[in-house]
């Protein structure tokens, strides 16, 4: 554009398309072993990746959900040796040699469902379903920690985690159900 | 180790300083990364990211006979846990205990709470009424030891240049029952919330345990870095636990904040709720619980 | 019966609660290229250039669209069938941005990180205007930009008169925040080109017939070039009823002719989709001193935001709601929406009435407050009858039950006993409040008030079902297989839905409105019979009986008293094959009323006279629904309207700076909504009393829910504090300011 002139819009044409490579990640380089659900992968990834990203993205674990990147709504909560986080505030490269769980480790080996997946269903605490597996994994967490929650324990233990259609009545009916097993 | 990656995660502190030698470029340590990874989205990273967690003793709380040692990768969580922090430094347990979500806690750590210098960092006021030293590790490898208030000195500042390092925290131990201490905080929720007021005091009573001997109170999300409040401390010191301690505790803290945040917008709601928080306080320290004032002076 | 009113789990909570369910962002597209916008971050400003030399050299990078090089053809989002006429103000890329997160400019990439990055290197420039960022601002301001969308009014009977005459009048002025869905899953959309020209939308809506209309006007090409299939969706509550990505992503599948996902992170979907409306309602009720409502005169000004979109309809909605709940001779109503130069307002979960019922029941409890009288007893004199008329609109209000919905409340909450007495220390102040509300059901006697459904059985004997069902998350899907069930007596589960696909599904209004369980589930029910019917004659046939001496059982036709004999679905299925007979039925139900649904919730807060914290303790809800279909997810519904209602009356605000135009509030960190542990436990209690018109005699519950919800909340609190607060959200800072007015 020349200059001294006023200014005009300067609208770049859409450039001819290239064909499409997937183009290599400049700094895919640090080993890490990741030990999820049991199972041992061992991949490379960038020192900016979330964990939540390499869980979805490159290990094609789906159930977690990316709905803030902040830490303030919980979808993407996992246990990192069996304690609840927020997989979008993880390092990736800091989960090297550690114990990761997904909704994807909750269930039984068969499929079917783990008692407190099973009581989520039964007392109508999944709706939408988006918040669910983060859902689950808070309260997995809890369990693990704290096998006899009080009602308050379960609304702080999942204070961390946001919900829009229930209102959380039925998730911390769920828990307790599970608790009091 | 670290050219390629643009990561270092070091096991020893010699491996730390090691990391840094020589280089010319931005450095950040990460322990739980919460902060900075929401700091750096969007923005080009530093040069070289140094992982503190698996540093040996950084995640370790150790109690000897003179102070509690903490190191700076331990997790809010392991503090609020923590047996000996429980009993002694209440103060932090509590502080601890009330950051973000049990996800957060999980993650987040004492040095990164210190190295952030937010005034809504929730273990600030804690830390400084504790009458916390921190060590710092320089870049050239040599180490030393400040008192709270000259690390934490600003907004989101401290002390600490490029490749500085919080290494460990040490709270100084008193014969316990008397050194009794408290945090308590208000935000929008109960849990996950930002602090917009929070009160932490640390007391030392006399054997009887019936009257305040000393007594350090600091204020969080007040002023950029944590404010002790002097003239509050004053109303509790060599006084008798009972209402008029209260009264005057309580109209002395409504004053630091007046003097703290004259004419701000929000100063006419922080005077009154400190107010509630201080009540909040006294029933944490002496177990009881006291009127509120009757007659709410307010500010010309 | 069988199915109706008996709990059944939510259709797909298997997928769901083991994460196998895929939605749209889990979906794995071959050869998926990303889309990132650029949003505006000026409130109001001519962009005199766009300099996006740096981004395009970035490698990976494929194109920069804007208003250069799109289409700018006019539209707007709200519309939702074809030729609709409203007010066309918004564009893809607009040349003159209207609010802080306006669209300037989309970069689309091989990875989202590279678009992400790339966005971040175009360097706009604008030529500023100026601004309001409040409707009270705008009406003040005299500009060609910012104006009246809409004026509304209504007046019948004599007000004036009857206010002259009254005992007292009461005036207060309420204002509503604006506020924003928070559905977990943010917006997202992928569109693809298909063979022919043709380009395929994967969005989660309300409704893939919107999707495409929209689409179509501002492409500028045939709605037959546009096809879309919803997928799973993660929350809507009407958030997700406009289409905002769409458009742009066709359009950028159309040039690239690539599959393009245009995703939004958090913030963008805060600062560039929909909120709710703000209102400032300004009553004055006329009563008698025995507390009845002689005269009622409300003046409501509301903030659509940015664009028009749907906010032609909120002053007309508001009036229709507002006149449904009391019976009121005289009353007099104007609605004026005025846009501003904040992010535009759509859907939101009772369109105009949560914003209504607050401003009129607020009022309605300080009234009673003057009267000295207590606010059920008040209400109690003025409610609505079963059968009453809507004088606005003259259509007859149905079976409405708040009168029984008020009195069976009052005593399950132990309202008089609980009522007027102060508990508490002298710090911690406790307070009962109540509030009613009323929400409409479907779209009658509006354009097009109809369902279309096909049931078809299948050789294995279950039943597929071809509908443009939309089902948001909250599992109407369940209700309405349960429906079905209830009528062919098969399991619910035995009915296959199709996904919702415009290529596939008759033309459906979708999900709005509060008609999926009245409207369509009428629909399902009257298709169902059809079927049934079909079946009965083929069963007939084969038992060579009459029809009416068939039953039906589990999946099988029995016949003769005592059934002797039966006939499978699945083996019916194959005699019908024989017999060349088609086992299918599609049946058009077309809408003939529009009852509206009730409610009367209670609230018990406790109010922290020093912190100025409001916790709501115990919280009662009564629905006059008609009907149950399945209590679970209408306890869910419920549950999910009084924790949005409690954010609404107590915490949620998008916090539009005065003086630039952008939000404090956009994100999760500082847009609180309330989370377990600021949730009291909820009571439900049902008035099961059938609505003639609906199916099994049900209506609505879903909006309705969060509608009564903030005025209970804020009568409550009036009530333990003695003060009139009238600005939501009760913040600490308000409810302190108000107490040291009070106490001066």
């Amino acid at each position: 554009m020349e200059k001294g002139k006023e200014p005009v819009m300067d609208c770049p044409e859409t450039r001819p398309i290239a064909p499409v490579v997937v183009r290599k990640s400049p700094a895919s380089t640090i080993p890490v072993v990741l030990h999820v659900n049991g199972q041992e992968h061992r991949i490379k990834v960038r020192r900016q990746d979330r964990l939540s990203s390499v869980l979805r993205d490159a290990l094609g674990l789906t159930g977690l959900k990316e709905g803030c990147l902040e830490g303030e709504c919980g979808a993407c909560t996992v246990l990192l040796d069996d304690m609840p986080v927020n997989a979008c505030l993880v390092l990736a490269f800091q989960a090297d040699a550690r114990k990761i769980t997904t909704v994807e480790g909750v269930e039984n080996a068969d499929g079917s469902l783990s008692p407190l997946q099973q009581a989520f269903l039964d007392r109508g605490a999944v709706q939408c379903g988006y918040c669910t597996p983060g859902m689950v994994m808070a309260a997995h967490g809890l369990l693990l920690q704290n096998p006899r929650p009080s009602e308050s324990e379960i609304r702080e233990g999942l204070g961390g985690n946001l919900c829009r259609c229930t209102g959380f009545q039925t998730i911390v009916e769920a828990v307790k159900t599970v608790a009091e097993l | 180790m670290n050219g390629r990656t643009g990561v270092a995660r070091p096991r020893t502190v010699d491996e730390v300083t090691a990391a840094t030698r020589g280089l010319d470029g931005r450095i950040a340590y990460v322990a739980g990364a919460t902060d900075l990874i929401i700091a750096q989205d969007g923005i080009p990273w530093p040069d070289l990211v140094i992982d503190i967690t698996q540093v040996a003793g950084f995640n370790t709380v150790e109690v000897s006979r003179g102070f509690i040692r903490i190191g700076a990768a331990t997790t809010m969580t392991t503090l609020s846990n923590h047996k000996t922090i429980g009993t002694e430094m209440m103060a932090l347990a509590r502080a601890a205990a009330k950051v973000g979500s049990v996800q957060i806690r999980n993650r987040a750590t004492i040095g990164g709470n210190i190295a952030s210098a937010m005034p809504a960092g929730d273990l600030l006021p804690a830390l400084h009424c504790l009458g916390a030293r921190i060590g710092i590790l320089r870049r050239d490898g040599l180490h030393e030891t400040l008192g709270f208030e000259a690390v934490v000195v600003g907004r989101g500042e401290t002390c600490l240049g490029n490749g500085d390092l919080i290494t460990t925290i040490y709270l100084p131990r008193e014969t316990p029952k008397r050194r009794i201490s408290a945090f308590v905080k208000t935000g929008p929720r109960e849990v996950l919330t930002i602090a917009r007021l929070g009160v932490a005091a640390s007391i030392r009573l006399n054997p009887k345990l019936n009257r305040v001997e000393d007594a350090r109170v600091v204020a969080g999300a007040l002023a950029p870095v944590p404010l002790r409040m002097h003239q509050v401390e004053a109303t509790l010191r060599d006084r008798e636990i009972g209402q008029p301690l209260a009264d005057d505790f309580l109209f002395a803290l409504s004053q630091a904040v007046d003097a703290a945040i004259p004419g701000r917008h929000s100063q006419p709601y922080k005077r009154r709720a400190i107010t509630g928080l201080g009540l909040d306080l006294l029933q944490q320290l002496f177990n009881r619980e006291f009127d509120i004032p009757s007659v709410q002076a307010e500010p010309a | 019966m069988k199915h109706i009113s008996k709990p059944h789990p939510i259709l797909d909570g298997y997928e769901k609660v083991s994460g196998r369910l895929t939605y749209l962002d889990d979906m794995k597209i071959e050869g998926l290229v990303h889309a990132k916008l650029l949003l505006s971050t000026v409130a109001h400003g001519r962009i005199t250039r766009i300099d996006a030399d740096a981004a395009l050299s970035q490698p990976g990078v494929l194109a920069v669209f804007h208003h250069g090089n799109t289409p700018g053809n006019t539209y707007n989002s709200t519309i939702w069938f074809e030729d609709q006429e409203a007010p066309e103000d918004e564009c893809m890329f607009p040349r003159v941005v209207r609010h802080m997160g306006d669209r300037v400019a989309a970069i689309v990439a091989e990875t989202a990180e590279i678009a992400r990055e790339a966005a971040a290197l175009i360097r706009v420039e604008y030529s500023e205007l100026p601004a309001v960022f409040s409707a009270q601002a705008a009406l003040a301001a005299e500009t060609a930009e910012v104006d009246l969308v809409d004026e509304t009014r209504f007046d019948y009977g004599d007000t004036d008169a009857a206010m002259a005459e009254s005992d007292r009048v009461v005036e207060t002025t309420v204002s509503t925040p604006r506020t924003h869905h928070c559905a977990i899953e943010n917006h997202s959309c992928v569109a693809m080109p298909e063979k022919g020209g043709r380009i395929l939308i994967l969005s989660p809506c309300q409704s893939v017939f919107a999707v495409q209309m929209v689409t179509a006007r501002a492409l500028g090409i045939p709605a037959s070039q546009i096809r879309v299939i919803k997928p799973p969706i993660g929350g809507s509550f009407g958030g997700k009823a406009e289409p905002v990505l769409d458009p742009l992503c066709a359009q950028f599948a159309r040039v690239l002719k690539l599959p393009v996902r245009l995703s939004f992170e958090r913030h963008e979907t805060f600062t560039a989709t929909r909120t709710r409306s703000g209102a400032i309602g300004r009553v004055r009720t006329a009563v008698s001193d025995d507390g009845h409502i002689l005269a009622r005169d409300t003046d409501v000004l509301i903030d659509v935001g940015a664009y028009t979109t749907g906010g032609i309809f909120l002053p007309g909605s508001m009036s229709q709601r507002l006149c449904r709940l009391y019976d009121i001779d005289n009353q007099r109503y104007r609605g004026r929406a005025l846009r501003t130069n904040t992010v535009p307002s759509g859907a939101y979960r009772g369109y105009g009435s949560p914003q209504i019922h607050a401003i009129s029941e607020i009022n309605l409890d300080l009234t009673a407050t003057a009267l000295g009288m207590d606010p059920v007893v008040f209400r109690m004199k003025n409610l609505v009858e079963p059968n009453a008329t809507d004088p606005t609109t003259g259509i007859d209000v149905g079976n409405a039950r708040v009168r029984d919905c008020v009195t069976e409340g009052a005593a399950r909450f132990d309202w008089k006993n609980r009522w007027g007495q102060t508990v508490g220390r002298s710090r911690l102040k406790r307070g009962v409040g109540m509030a009613c509300g009323t929400h409409i059901n479907g779209c009658f006697p509006g354009f097009h008030e109809a369902t279309t459904a096909t049931l078809a059985l299948r050789p294995d004997g279950r039943v597929d079902l071809t509908c443009a069902l939309h089902d948001l998350g909250c599992g109407s899907n369940t209700t309405l297989a349960q429906i079905i069930a209830e009528v062919l007596d098969i399991p619910p589960t035995d009915i296959v839905f199709c996904e919702v696909d415009s290529d596939i599904c008759a033309y459906d209004l979708g999900t709005r409105a509060s008609r999926m369980t009245y409207i369509a589930g009428e629909a399902l029910r009257r298709t169902a019979k059809s079927l049934k019917a079909k079946i009965a004659s083929v069963a007939a046939l084969e038992f060579n009986c009459d029809p009416d001496d068939l039953s039906f059982e589990d999946r099988n036709v029995l016949s003769g008293h005592p059934s002797d004999r039966r006939i499978s679905f699945s083996e019916l299925f194959r005699r019908a094959e024989n017999r060349n007979l088609e086992l299918a039925a599609t049946e058009t139900y077309r809408a003939t009323a529009n009852p509206g649904s009730y409610a009367a919730h209670f609230a018990e807060v406790e109010v922290d006279i020093l912190t100025g914290k409001v916790r709501v303790l115990d919280y009662l809800a009564v629905h006059d629904l008609g009907r149950s279909i399945n209590r679970q997810l209408v306890e869910g519904q419920i549950h999910s309207g009084i924790q949005m209602g409690i954010g609404y009356a107590l915490l949620e605000d998008i916090g539009v700076k005065p003086d630039t135009g952008a939000l404090n509030g956009d994100s999760l960190s500082r847009y609180h909504v309330p989370n377990a542990p600021e949730m009291p436990r909820i009571e439900t209690l049902l008035i099961e009393k059938t609505e003639p018109t609906g199916p099994y005699g049900a209506k609505a519950v879903g909006e309705l829910a969060t509608i009564p919800v903030a005025p209970a909340v804020v009568n409550a609190t009036n009530a333990a504090l003695g003060l009139s607060l009238t600005t939501l959200p009760l913040t600490p800072e308000r409810v302190v300011a108000a107490l040291k007015s009070q106490a001066r």
